[in-house]
């Protein structure tokens, strides 16, 4: 098969690469350089390629499993997907309140989350463990 | 300086070395161990221990979440506690269910997965005795969709893609007080807060984390209030759990460059302070 000739090759490859650009980074301990910017970019392309491409895969496995599965899912997973690409208004001086209303939704469910046992998990029973006895008991 | 001479006295030039020879006897000191291991012994803590006994008391037929919530950036420090872990309870008759709330966890868990060969070295088959359920992007969100529903937090495994109720270990499954341990292999947030607001106080499931080592004072508060059982945390601790496991792997090897680049530091911090006294005495006079 092609792609696990690909594969192959990527995985034999995989090792220079690494000590390649691990060499071009440290490059920089002795002196700000063109190989040091070259392995600078490459990194942050590439994990932002990789974070773009790992999410937008769990959006596509979201909707095969889930969401395309009745219409009143379609219609819910469609108005999410419009309200999250009100994000981008961040970038437009016209319409960037527009932004605020993905921005909201989020910071609101997280904070309606988290409170929920924010209470219990971080302030009542750290407070608790803290209560220990003033008279220390000898071992029998 | 000098009077007189304007030439700089040895513990004046030892306060202005350049850093790049710092940088280069750093290199030294990191790689002569690593091409050639000294093999300094190691103590194991009491930490460590804990966490150990934690996994290896576990009963047959216990229902285990290992979460890979790390990047590929904390992965020297954490890879090893990582597939130590997975080792440990790939050897016990346990049940494991392998997830990430971590872009990359998900690649490195399948990478672990494939240098251990659980179906050829631990006789175990996927779907039946381990499961990889992938990524849910939604941080804290996702872990609390985890706990109240597992097949809507991950709907489909994350190697053959096929919805994860199919699978014989989900049998009996359907979220959070099904589980008997969670062990979270983290890097930051989302990691520790998260899991204990929305798995540990809500559904009090026995907790054990794996972390960095600049993460101890976050985690400790944690760890006196009972909410997490035991941790292990940075490469140190990770070496000493490989020797309990009896795995000797990327931890271990790593021991050797961490000491001498300790003793490199402590001289330098030595001969930078005699350095300083010895041109203040000298400034003085």
């Amino acid at each position: 098969m092609v792609t696990d000739w690909i594969a192959g090759v990527i995985t034999a490859l995989g090792p220079w690469f690494t000590a390649f650009f691990l060499l071009c980074i440290f490059s920089f301990t002795y002196k700000e350089n063109p190989w040091f910017r070259f392995a600078e970019a490459t990194y942050l392309g590439v994990a932002t390629a990789y974070t773009i491409g790992f999410n937008l895969d769990w959006l596509l496995s979201q909707w095969r499993t889930i969401w395309s599965l009745t219409s009143t899912k379609i219609i819910l997973f469609s108005l999410a997907l419009l309200v999250g690409l009100l994000w981008y208004f961040r970038f437009s001086k016209k319409y960037f309140w527009l932004y605020r209303i993905p921005l909201s939704v989020a910071v609101g469910t997280y904070i309606g989350l988290s409170l929920r046992t924010m209470v219990f998990a971080q302030f009542l029973h750290q407070i608790r463990a803290t209560f220990i006895p003033l008279v220390a008991k000898t071992p029998p | 300086m000098q009077a007189g001479t304007g030439k700089k006295s040895v513990w004046e030039r030892l306060q202005e070395v350049d850093s790049r020879i710092i940088y280069l006897l750093l290199w030294i000191v990191i790689l002569w161990p690593l091409i050639s291991p000294i093999g300094l012994p190691i103590s194991i803590s009491t930490g460590t221990r804990e966490y150990f006994k934690v996994i290896d008391g576990l009963k047959p037929g216990s229902k285990v979440i290992l979460s890979y919530d790390l990047s590929f950036a904390g992965l020297h420090e954490l890879g090893p506690m990582t597939i130590a872990t997975l080792h440990h309870l790939l050897s016990k008759d346990v049940k494991v269910y392998i997830c990430s709330f971590w872009e990359a966890g998900s690649d490195i868990a399948a990478d672990d997965i494939r240098a251990l060969n659980p179906e050829k070295n631990y006789g175990k088959v996927y779907g039946r005795d381990y499961i990889h359920m992938g990524y849910n992007p939604m941080r804290e969100v996702g872990m609390a969709q985890f706990a109240s529903d597992v097949y809507k937090a991950f709907p489909a495994d994350y190697i053959n893609k096929k919805p994860l109720e199919t699978y014989e270990i989900m049998k009996g499954v359907s979220g959070a007080k099904d589980f008997d341990l969670l062990i979270s292999i983290q890097s930051r947030t989302p990691g520790n807060p998260e899991w204990v607001r929305q798995w540990i106080a809500p559904y009090g499931i026995p907790y054990i984390l794996g972390a960095l080592g600049v993460s101890v004072p976050e985690v400790a508060p944690y760890y006196n209030a009972g909410q997490v059982k035991a941790f292990i945390a940075g490469l140190r601790s990770a070496a000493e759990y490989e020797l309990l496991v009896g795995r000797r792997g990327v931890a271990l090897a790593q021991q050797d460059p961490l000491s001498t680049t300790h003793i490199l530091v402590i001289l330098f911090v030595v001969v930078g302070n005699l350095g300083y006294f010895f041109t203040r005495a000298k400034g003085k006079r």
